[in-house]
């Protein structure tokens, strides 16, 4: 589970850290508003320039963010082949065996990789830099203009919140149950087909038990503390736009309006 | 009487009743206890007196007002509850979030909990924790935690449901010396289901459930002496009376059987008499 | 055949940012054939110690001889079906582990798993539900239907079916009322007596080390801190005290009275032999 460098919390104090998570949620849904529009070669340079410059500032290293695009390797050369296959138009530029590969091809190929690299470095910033209890906050202020709509936001973002804080638990459980049912032979690796079906049971069983048990406890937990969906309640985490929130938006504004600019023109 | 309960009936399943017409009061500011084997229906009352389960039939008096759907909330504010699980009673991400939990539902003004939290974590002394996550505290400390969250209601009783089963001997010792300073300092009425027979010497008042209903009722000093009737309820003695019992064997006879020291004392003056 | 630690350290997620160390160079000798309780406070390493006696965990450093078996670190070790037959390990709270629809099937998961032929499963998972003293009345039943205490009485037949030659307890009595936690140690006896299982039990029950292990392994900070006879462990006054540790009562009762004159022999760790030396004593009979 220590690899998984997507949708982590990295625990340093930088600007980027300080900002206000409604803010960073709107920054990066400005970002990707322009990553998907047609800005060309010269576009994507000024969009990653941009990116780097987000990196530097949020003091994450470079290398903490490659390592999740390592996935992304294999998708490349399936994307790769598909493309050189089904794309026939610009000048063609070779041939391997008897097929020919066009220039379209290729630039339509690396369209969509700098697309996906921009898309999944930004989210990756946003995690790595709010704790997932403020990006829940920020979630529920900014689905409230919704709640006129009887969107349940503040309900939503309770879901959100008791789920971050019940994955690790429900991480060692995993394993606990894990290691009893391989106490009782459960081998999911070098066993038959049968009975890896059998092991993976065993395991899903029980974590489904003990979970609807969590449920129950914490639901009386809940009440017990005065809790009631739909129940008015105050916030101790107050959220305030400062100056740095307000230049950070118009900044990232900025950005997407130049693009758009770029697509026009 | 703080509680009152009367006639109470309760079943999760109809054939096998879990409460069956029980009726008792708890005095204000005393220290109870409530005990029985496994499956008496002893936790049950607790989420009654609550309103986390809906009772069949009889009364429950809470400070002088009728549980009904339309006190529940009233009264849930009145009692703070701490269960057996540490881990399912942790709901926010530190223990900061957590005591301030109870304080947003109770729409406490956000610029008044930061004090109000640091109190309370100061008195369970958890202070240096506050920003600390559930998985790296141990569970007396996450019991400590669910304390300081329910004082920070100022409820007028205090229910531990089994509160200490699942904590090693260090947490155990610290919630139990938590919970009587909470006592003694607060006057908060307290009712601990518990298996643990010496908490149970040291309450004002202990009540033995059994198949759902009130086997027997007394001081401590009363009950704990009927062995017989706790040996058949499946339930333990204090160490001082196996000990009295083993002498009693041999022929020698105490005149306090709960008290270990004087016990010691006695058989010290008939060595001397010798 | 014997069960050994030899020069054994683990650390967890090595070469990572989380990297702990559970074990900090581990030797320790179990005896086979008695009841050795493992004892040290929360976090002390007690659960990583067992997790290596049936290959759940392989030491990072040295290695662990459990009967016929060595597990070395740094090297691959196969065949660990074969050794978890003759371990059988119940976790803390085993009752999680139920998930057939029957009591029947699920005490028969073990031995199915191990290869046990079907005819004799049954008569396998009759006898390890009269063992923990659950009757045949109950081999239809959902295991979910059970009581708490019932309920962990047939997980632990789930690991008696399997017929290991060691058994390994995390806390078995844990959450359990007095009464049934006494039936559950006075089983674990049995099973020893009777049945010459070696058994290993980590509790933090300090009466119940006293009255039923032969043997004791004391736990700190990842290190074995002592390891002897259990009665001996609890005459250590200093070692007592530097691991904070409070003695049973029967043992404080012991120092009382001897701190009174009285003279006791070296035997007389339990209630009616006290009793029976004192009155002899004081002269009554």
């Amino acid at each position: 589970m220590s690899n998984i460098a997507l949708g982590r919390y990295i625990p340093y104090d930088s600007l980027l850290h300080r900002l206000d998570p409604r803010i960073k949620i709107s920054a990066m849904f400005l970002y990707l508003i322009a990553v998907f529009l047609p800005v060309g070669f010269l576009g994507y340079g000024i969009l990653g320039a941009v990116l780097l410059l987000g990196v530097l500032m949020s003091k994450i290293k470079l290398s903490f963010i490659l390592k999740s695009m390592r996935p992304m390797l294999f998708m490349l050369i399936f994307l790769l082949i598909i493309n050189v296959f089904v794309i026939k138009t610009g000048v063609p530029l070779f041939s391997v065996l008897s097929l020919t590969v066009y220039s379209d091809a290729l630039i339509q190929v690396f369209y969509i990789m700098v697309r996906l690299l921009l898309m999944i470095t930004v989210t990756t910033i946003l995690t790595a830099t709010t704790k997932p209890l403020d990006l829940t906050l920020g979630i529920e202020d900014l689905l409230g203009p919704l709640k006129r709509f009887k969107v349940p936001a503040h309900e939503i973002a309770m879901m959100i919140s008791i789920a971050l804080r019940f994955i690790p638990t429900l991480i060692d459980e995993t394993y606990r149950i894990m290691k009893a049912q391989a106490s009782r032979g459960v081998d999911l690796k070098e066993g038959k087909m049968r009975e890896k079906v059998m092991g993976i049971l065993s395991l899903i069983i029980p974590l489904f038990v003990s979970s609807f048990q969590r449920a129950e406890d914490l639901a009386d937990a809940m009440e017990a503390r005065g809790y009631f969906p739909g129940k008015t309640r105050t916030r101790y985490k107050q959220l305030k736009i400062k100056r740095a929130d307000i230049l950070f938006l118009m900044f990232t504004g900025t950005v997407l309006a130049g693009m758009i600019v770029l697509v026009i023109l | 009487m703080i509680v009152s309960i009367k006639n109470l009936n309760f079943a999760y399943d109809e054939s096998n009743p879990t409460i069956k017409d029980l009726s008792l009061g708890i005095k204000k500011g005393s220290y109870n206890t409530i005990i029985g084997h496994n499956g008496s229906g002893k936790s049950t009352i607790a989420k009654l007196l609550l309103g986390l389960l809906e009772k069949q039939s009889g009364t429950i008096e809470i400070d002088g007002q009728e549980l009904t759907d339309k006190t529940v909330y009233l009264i849930r504010d009145k009692i703070g509850i701490v269960f057996q699980n540490p881990d399912n009673q942790f709901i926010g991400s530190t223990v900061r979030d957590d005591i301030a939990f109870g304080l947003e539902n109770h729409q406490v003004d956000p610029k008044d909990m930061d004090a109000i939290i640091m109190e309370f974590a100061g008195q369970v002394g958890m202070l240096d924790f506050l920003e600390h996550e559930p998985t790296k505290l141990s569970g007396g400390q996450k019991q400590r935690v669910a304390i300081a969250g329910v004082l920070a209601m100022h409820p007028d009783i205090l229910i531990l449901d089994e509160a200490t089963s699942m904590l090693d001997p260090k947490g155990k010792k610290e919630v139990n010396d938590l919970v009587r300073s909470i006592y003694e300092t607060e006057k908060t009425t307290i009712i601990s289901i518990t298996h643990d027979i010496e908490e149970v010497s040291g309450s004002d008042y202990v009540f033995v459930m059994s198949q759902g209903q009130l086997a027997m009722e007394g001081k401590p000093q009363d009950i704990l002496l009927r062995k017989q009737e706790l040996f058949d309820l499946s339930l333990d003695v204090p160490f001082s009376v196996k000990v009295s019992d083993a002498f009693k064997r041999q022929g020698i006879h105490f005149t306090q059987e709960l008290d270990l020291e004087g016990m010691v004392r006695e058989l010290w003056q008939l060595n001397s008499k010798q | 055949m014997a069960i050994e630690f030899k020069a054994v350290s683990y650390e967890y997620s090595p070469n990572t940012p989380f990297a702990y160390v559970a074990l900090k160079n581990i030797n320790l000798s179990i005896q086979v054939g008695k009841i050795t309780a493992i004892i040290g406070a929360t976090g002390s390493g007690k659960s990583t110690l067992v997790q290596h006696l049936n290959a759940l965990l392989i030491p990072t450093q040295g290695e662990v001889v459990v009967l016929d078996k060595t597990l070395y670190a740094h090297s691959k070790n196969t065949q660990l079906k074969a050794l978890r037959q003759k371990v059988g390990l119940v976790f803390q709270f085993p009752e999680a582990q139920l998930f057939e629809e029957t009591i029947e099937k699920d005490v028969g998961f073990g031995p199915k798993n191990f290869g046990v032929p079907p005819e004799e499963i049954k008569q396998r998972v009759i006898d390890s539900l009269k063992m923990v003293g659950l009757d045949e009345t109950y081999l239809d039943l959902s295991p979910f239907e059970l009581s708490g205490g019932q309920k962990r009485r047939v997980a632990i037949a789930g690991i008696l079916a399997i017929n290991p030659d060691v058994l390994v307890l995390d806390e078995p009595t844990a959450g359990l009322d007095p009464q049934g936690a006494q039936q559950m140690m006075a089983l674990f006896v049995n099973l020893n007596r009777t049945y010459q299982k070696t058994i290993l039990i980590v509790t933090h029950n300090m009466e119940q080390v006293l009255d039923y292990a032969d043997d004791v392994v004391v736990m700190e900070k990842g290190e074995v801190v002592s390891q002897g006879k259990a009665r001996a462990f609890f005459k250590d006054k200093e070692l007592l005290d530097r691991l904070d540790i409070v003695a049973p009562p029967v043992v404080t009762l012991r120092d009382q009275l001897m701190g009174n004159g009285f003279t006791l022999s070296e035997d007389a760790f339990d209630l009616d032999t006290i009793a029976r030396e004192i009155a002899r004593e004081v002269g009554h009979e």
